[in-house]
């Protein structure tokens, strides 16, 4: 009887579950791989982006395991037993001195077992690391670094992933979406890393409850706020000084953050001596807080908010300023030891502003805004530790006000007013020992609604302004247009079969729509751009993605891994651009659009190193993008109705980062970049017009400008434990990257042209920052 | 309004950018017709033909000389333009507000080029009020504006959207003709607008700092919304041009087409107008 008990309860089943913290500050920790280890049985699972996990496990006696790079790993025996246990469990951050023994100890595999791909995790300590233009630490600028992930040029708006344009990226800072993402016109993001807890990129195989873009997901999710003790942190540097003070409201119950940033160089301006600049306006600031409780053992709430602004100007002539406004609140519950509850309300605004003082006369102000408020409801449920469900509905009202003006005259642009709907549903399942499956379904509806005009064309096809036949009127709540129908289902699927305990090979396809597009025809996306809804005569947008890859780990501890990945999209209704679009302030922006397809393929390579004392990636991406808009006449056509490629298609894009980190008081930081040219159009003949001579073109991006390559370097250099010093410089060798290459006629004799090559950087940029914690 | 934001986003990239003139090497496309012209309600119908040439080609553009010009009043043909000199035709024709015009230019062979006959599309002469006032001012320095004497008109606009109107200035009687003097605007926001009853068009400024003495004539013309269309696409084409915020590059095609397909264009354009004049002398 005695001997046969262990056999009994190995046969019987208990759940295991709970969450994980970091025990310095408190913060939840996703992707931590937690493991039962028992006499019968072995196996593991990943925290949730909350940080929760739940495991099924023999009632027999055994150990559980947490372990995350960084961190040290954390053992806990569990008795035999059938009633379900639950942990609570607080890893350590590693200790540089334990660093290379503690690490050796573990087999962080989790790439290898993950159906997971095409996704790139960075968290802001790892960011931090890596040097940046004026010493600001640059989430985005980070991101560009890895494969598939590129810019137009330097300093430019947004980024694209994998040949998408910057507006298929969902930007969510704690659930909530993010219209603009760049201070300064580009030059850096509006995420401050102080601020951040940990970024997350999907270029593909994109979980299904994500949706509404093309093209990539970048989740940032902000600090939770230190729960254990009173914390701040700061750094005081050339373009601007940021502080962040967090702590418990109520000790491991309830916690607070609260994060500033501004920049200050515009206070420097009035000792120019130049009378333009003394009178000039130019500075950005940002604010994050988050506070979250616990209110119970099952249930977690947070709210969080982001409020950041540009401003520019020359205080008697003109004002413009943008920024975004974000507010989350969020619920989570532990419904029972196997089902998770998450609950999310959003509010995001968007607005610019450009116009002259308001006691100027006469007086002129343009206000433009996109409002969203956004509502998840979704469950995660651990049926056993090979099968996991998730589902969820979700929902955003949109209101965007392209524009308004005030001032001398008043006129505004009709408003437009869309609703989108979505239901998911992701069944993630362990097939065999070796395979591993991702099914997920998207279904997303959409509605254009009233009050709006709406026209009727000659031609609906191809709208223009001469060609109206009819108008119709909708009042408030009328439906517009609805997209609702088969096109909406968007199926996800990834899999995952492990050749061997090191290597993976991976297969994903995901389909996407996206019904909001970003009305831009500039070379990179302005903050005067505005987003405007799919209706009478915009469609949405599709892609499909298909992505295979191969992941192999090397060394005992998994500490350096390679991921090969290639992958091939379509593309179909992209909006484009009539040749001269006005854009601004055009009410019936259907006449200067044009719809076509586009197409992405490559493969891409990332060689990381995750432990010792160096540490860092290579990156190489060999890709093409295209884009073709045909149609029956010439002004229907781009580049007479060929395939031609995109602003920012580059064949080749290098990237060596690394940090070397010697003894523990300093870091050594480095990155080089190599990227082939971007298409730039160049003339092929000269016309003339009444005596002024004008370029012609008729090879839409046929050129090339010459390849980009740049290092940049940082030292970053420990004083006592509290503060740091960050010195380094952008553009080391000071190379004169061209991010275009144009021609202008010389004012005397208008047909001598030169051609010139437009840098951005010019020369070396080197900086310094201070930083600080207490 | 656009413009004003591209300024504002150009200054902050000018903190750190730098342009450096380099050798390149242009591909070299087919030759093609341009045919510019115009007529108008106050001087001679006048059409140019002439022959595209590679963009870094120092030359001037090769001049058509043989070629048949035919001007079109709702379409009746009234006249044949002569051939003056360098690929200029003339005729004594003048327009009238309310008719339509519209060119045929018929070209013989050319090595490489057939001959063949183009058409402009048919160009509206529509109304154009006159200039209430035209003065200079002394200004004194300010941020973004040099100490001197400036011009300025008053002007008013005459009741009814869908006005366009194009500006030219004659400094001492030598037409200002870069692609930044390219001036044309609309009644979008301004229909009906008198001077000085609000809501009213601001004085505006059309020359300076400039010196006492220097006669400025001012010549307000309308134009239809195509010619609107192509000179601002002429000059965003040329001057907004290799910057991070600018458009990108796009074939800049006028009104000219060969006769029976449209698809196949020429270079140039061909419009009418309705012009007011408007001179003063700058004074102390």
């Amino acid at each position: 009887m005695l001997w046969g008990l262990p056999l009994a309860l190995a046969a019987q089943t208990r759940v295991i579950s709970g969450s994980v913290v970091d025990a310095a500050n408190g913060e939840s920790l996703p992707g931590v791989v937690v493991t039962w280890e028992s006499a019968s049985k072995k196996t593991n699972i990943v925290t949730n982006t909350y940080g929760m996990f739940s495991l099924t496990v023999p009632a027999e006696g055994g150990s559980v395991t947490a372990q995350l790079l960084g961190y040290s790993p954390y053992k806990q025996a569990v008795k035999a037993g059938r009633e379900g246990v639950k942990l609570s469990i607080r890893l350590n951050e590693q200790s540089f001195e334990l660093g290379e023994v503690a690490v050796q100890s573990q087999k962080l595999d989790n790439n290898v077992k993950t159906t997971e791909m095409s996704v790139s995790s960075l968290t802001s300590k790892e960011i931090k690391k890596i040097p940046q233009l004026l010493g600001e630490t640059d989430i985005v600028r980070t991101l560009t670094l890895l494969p598939g992930v590129s810019t137009v040029g330097e300093a430019s708006s947004g980024f694209n992933v994998r040949g998408g344009n910057a507006d298929q990226n969902l930007i969510l800072l704690d659930e909530a979406p993010v219209y603009s993402s760049s201070h300064l016109f580009g030059f850096f993001s509006i995420f401050n890393a102080d601020a951040v807890r940990d970024v997350t990129l999907y270029k593909g195989g994109m979980p299904s409850n994500y949706g509404g873009r093309l093209s990539s997901v970048l989740d940032v999710r902000q600090k939770e706020g230190n729960s254990e003790r009173f914390a701040a942190q700061g750094g005081i540097g050339l373009l601007s000084s940021r502080l962040t003070v967090e702590g418990p409201l109520v000790k491991r119950k309830a916690s607070f953050m609260v994060s500033g940033r501004r920049s200050y160089f515009d206070l420097f301006l009035p000792f120019t001596g130049n009378l333009e600049l003394q009178n000039t306006t130019i500075y950005f600031y940002d604010v994050n807080a988050k506070v979250n409780a616990q209110l119970s053992e099952k249930d977690r709430v947070f709210a969080s908010m982001y409020f950041g602004r540009d401003q520019f100007g020359a205080q008697d002539l003109f004002d413009f300023g943008w920024g975004n406004w974000t507010s989350t609140l969020r619920w989570n519950r532990a419904v029972n030891s196997k089902l998770f509850f998450n609950a999310t309300a959003v509010y995001s605004d968007y607005t610019y502003s450009l116009g002259t003082p308001e006691d100027a006369v006469p007086s002129f102000k343009l206000d433009s805004r996109i409002q969203n408020t956004v509502t998840n409801v979704g469950w995660t449920y651990y049926a056993s530790n090979r099968h996991k469900l998730d589902w969820g509905v979700q929902n955003t009202y949109y209101v965007f006000s392209p524009g308004k003006i005030t001032g001398a005259f008043d006129i505004a642009l009709s408003k437009e007013y869309a609703n989108e709907s979505a239901l998911y549903f992701s069944d993630d399942i362990k097939v065999t020992e070796r395979l591993s499956a991702t099914t997920g379904l998207r279904y997303s509806g959409f509605a254009n609604l009233g009050p709006r005009t709406v026209y009727t064309y000659a031609d609906p096809r191809y709208p223009t302004t001469t060609s109206i036949v009819d108008t119709t009127v909708f009042a408030r709540g009328d439906v517009v247009k609805t997209f609702i129908g088969l096109a909406g289902f968007e199926p996800r699927l990834a899999l995952n079969y492990e050749v061997g305990p090191k290597a993976s090979l991976k297969l994903s396809y995901n389909r996407s729509r996206q019904y909001i597009h970003l009305i831009s025809n500039n070379t990179t996306a302005t903050p005067v751009n505005v987003w405007r809804p799919a209706g009478t005569y915009i469609d949405p947008a599709t892609v499909d993605q298909v992505a295979v890859g191969v992941v192999q780990n090397f060394r005992e501890d998994n500490g350096i891994r390679l991921t090969l990945e290639g992958y091939a999209k379509t593309f179909s209704n992209l909006v484009d651009y009539r040749d001269g679009a006005d854009l601004v302030f055009t009410d019936d922006i259907e006449t200067e659009l044009l719809t076509g397809a586009g197409r992405a393929y490559g493969a891409e390579v990332l060689l990381e190193k995750k432990t010792g004392k160096v540490t860092g990636w290579i990156g190489y991406t060999l890709s093409r993008t295209e884009r073709l808009i045909d149609g029956p006449t010439r002004i229907t056509r781009i580049n007479n109705g060929e395939w031609y490629p995109a602003n920012y298609d580059k064949l080749h894009d290098l990237s060596v980062v690394f940090t070397y980190s010697p003894t523990k008081r300093w870091d050594i930081g480095g990155t080089w970049i190599y990227q082939s040219g971007r298409p730039i159009t160049y003339p092929d003949a000269r016309g003339e017009f009444e005596g002024i001579f004008y370029p012609v073109y008729t090879n839409r991006n046929g050129a090339r400008t010459p390849a980009t390559h740049r290092l940049d370097l940082s030292i970053t250099r420990s004083v006592g434990k509290r503060a740091s010093w960050n010195f380094g410089v952008y553009n080391a060798y000071g190379r004169r990257n061209p991010y275009s290459i144009f021609f202008r006629a010389d004012f005397e004799n208008p047909t001598n042209v030169n051609a010139y090559r437009l840098s951005i950087f010019g020369s070396a940029v080197p900086f310094f920052t201070y930083n600080f914690s207490f | 309004m656009r413009r004003l934001a591209f300024f504002t986003a150009a200054s902050a990239i000018a903190l750190t950018s730098c342009q450096d003139i380099i050798e390149v090497e242009l591909p070299e496309g087919e030759t093609r017709l341009i045919v510019n012209g115009r007529v108008t309600d106050g001087d001679s119908a006048r059409v140019d033909v002439k022959w595209s040439v590679p963009y870094l080609n120092t030359d001037p553009n090769e001049p058509v000389t043989n070629a048949l010009v035919v001007l079109l009043e709702d379409e009746v043909a009234v006249d044949t333009l002569i051939h003056r000199s360098n690929g200029r035709y003339l005729s004594n024709f003048q327009g009238e507000v309310g008719r339509s015009y519209r060119v045929v230019v018929t070209v013989p062979e050319r090595e490489g080029y057939p001959s063949g006959t183009w058409t402009s599309a048919t160009e509206a002469l529509n109304r154009c009020n006159d200039a209430d006032s035209i003065y200079s001012q002394y200004l004194p320095r300010a941020p973004f504006q040099q100490e001197g004497r400036y011009v300025f008109i008053h002007w008013s606009e005459a009741p009814g959207r869908g006005d366009h109107y194009r500006v030219r200035i004659f400094r001492n009687d030598t037409l200002q003709n870069q692609t930044f003097d390219l001036t044309v605007f609309n009644d979008d926001f301004n229909d009906g607008f008198v001077f000085p009853t609000p809501p009213s068009i601001p004085p505006i400024q059309i020359a300076g700092p400039d010196s006492v003495g220097v006669k400025y004539k001012v010549e307000l013309g309308s134009i239809s919304m195509g010619l609107f269309s192509y000179l601002n696409l002429l000059r965003e084409q040329t001057l907004q041009v290799g910057g991070l915020f600018d458009p990108p590059p796009a074939p800049i095609v006028g009104n000219i087409y060969r006769e029976g397909n449209e698809n196949e264009y020429a270079l140039g354009y061909f419009y009418a107008s309705a012009i007011r004049t408007a001179e003063v002398t700058i004074s102390q």
